[in-house]
């Protein structure tokens, strides 16, 4: 016979009481996340005024009613919003130093196959379990890289790369997003949660905290096309990519 | 000599610093519970929580139930966390790495892999409220204000909790009977599921 409290009371252990430098690092953590939040506020504040500041001198320079505050304005006629909601280039956007989309031209692997690569990216390791996009600079790390400081390098690291992956067996359902159509299936088009240390949520100061973009199968898995942040990609490239991804027989779904 | 702005110590700082000197160790052992045994990721909860408390002493300071306060804050780290696993820094696989456990741990309990199994297995927040229902022995009603839910969920949850505690920690041979319950989990007397 078993009391549960007894069982969760032994299995919670006994840690040690925390020492001073312990202590002193929970109260420097505190305070950097503090400093940050009132940094950040500051800057939105002052971001908000600015903002305000340019509609105003628009609105006085165009005069209501002529145009001068609309679509056009600022950007350009032509250009998309990139995911990260910067002013970003077309998927054929070729020669204005963007991204660009193009066909996937080399050996394709078995668990999933793709049609559609960014400009100068590679496929740098794949199994049965995902498949992962990397640039270039990749493939010659050099005697000096170190993977565990640069993580492009780590075959085994998402991070800054594109991760194709069935959704996690312990995984379920779909976060909110964009819905979208994916090559003819159904899709939603999800930001990214910013990562989180024990510092406290730092996303980054352009606010693109990268995107996944989730295909359901036919067999009713989601595929998932995971977009490290800093890609610069489009939504619409986004889509172009995961229309390109596709999931054989062989492919299986993780864990964790 | 000129002061280092960053080296004056506030009052928040000194009430913080005897809070976490006062609470942490406690803190430690939740967490460990809420992450099935997971140290360094408890380790984590706890950094990140605390982290939270310190910017948002006042309201802590302010709180009805400073204690209620604290397990939510958890409670909330432990759901981002858990939500942070869709963002993945790492190549999946097909079985999970072994985890060091308690019973490689001098500073945690005694192994219990079944125990520890029994609770990777129950989603966080039906974790959460086995861990604050028979674990600090809290009420439904306190239980239900940690995980900010309703207290029929509260109920639901642990019931369901207690039927996969139950069954996965049946000892070997021990099969109850169809329909009968399995007398391997018991409460403490006073607390009902």
């Amino acid at each position: 016979m078993m009391d549960l409290h007894d069982r969760l009371d032994q299995f919670a252990g006994s840690p040690a009481h925390p020492d001073s430098t312990q202590i002193d690092a929970d109260v420097a953590r505190g305070r950097a996340a503090l400093h940050r939040r009132r940094v950040t506020g500051a800057v939105a504040a002052s971001a908000t005024g600015v903002a305000a500041l340019v509609a105003a001198v628009a609105i006085a320079a165009g005069g209501i009613g002529t145009g001068g505050v609309g679509a056009d304005a600022g950007t350009g006629t032509g250009d998309r919003t990139t995911a990260n909601g910067s002013v970003g280039a077309s998927a054929d956007g070729a020669g204005d130093g963007r991204v660009r989309l193009v066909a996937y031209t080399g050996a394709q692997p078995k668990g999933f196959t793709i049609d559609t690569v960014p400009d100068g990216w590679f496929i740098q390791t794949d199994d049965n379990y995902s498949l992962l996009l990397a640039p270039d600079r990749a493939k010659n790390p050099g005697p000096n890289a170190d993977p565990s400081r640069d993580p492009v390098y780590d075959p085994q690291s998402f991070v800054g790369k594109i991760g194709i992956m069935l959704q996690s067996k312990d995984a379920h359902g779909v976060p909110e997003g964009t819905t979208v159509t994916v090559g003819g299936k159904d899709g939603v088009l999800v930001k990214s949660r910013p990562a989180m240390t024990p510092d406290g949520s730092q996303p980054p100061a352009d606010g693109d905290t990268g995107w996944e973009l989730y295909v359901r199968q036919p067999t009713g898995i989601q595929l998932i096309v995971q977009f490290w942040e800093g890609l610069g990609l489009t939504q619409d490239q986004m889509i172009d990519i995961g229309a390109g991804v596709h999931v054989h027989k062989d492919a299986a779904q993780g864990v964790g | 000599m000129r002061q280092d702005r960053s080296s004056v110590r506030t009052e928040r700082d000194e009430q913080f610093h005897d809070f976490v000197a006062g609470r942490r160790a406690a803190l430690v052992r939740t967490a460990r519970l809420l992450t099935a045994g997971d140290t360094h990721l408890a380790e984590d909860l706890v950094q990140a929580a605390l982290t939270k408390l310190y910017v948002s002493w006042p309201a802590f300071r302010r709180a009805d139930n400073p204690d209620g306060y604290v397990r939510r804050v958890l409670v909330n780290v432990l759901t981002d966390e858990r939500r942070r696993v869709w963002r993945r820094r790492e190549r999946p696989m097909a079985q999970l790495p072994e985890q060091p456990g308690p019973a490689r741990d001098p500073a945690t309990g005694p192994a219990d892999d079944a125990l520890r199994q029994a609770l990777r297995d129950l989603p966080p927040r039906m974790r959460a409220a086995v861990v604050f229902r028979y674990f600090h022995e809290l009420g439904v009603e306190e239980t239900a204000d940690a995980l900010g839910c309703s207290v029929g969920t509260v109920k639901s949850q642990t019931a369901r909790a207690l039927d996969k505690l139950r069954t996965a920690l049946r000892p070997p041979g021990g099969a109850a009977p169809h329909g009968a319950a399995s007398h391997s989990v018991v409460l403490r007397q006073g607390v009902s599921s």
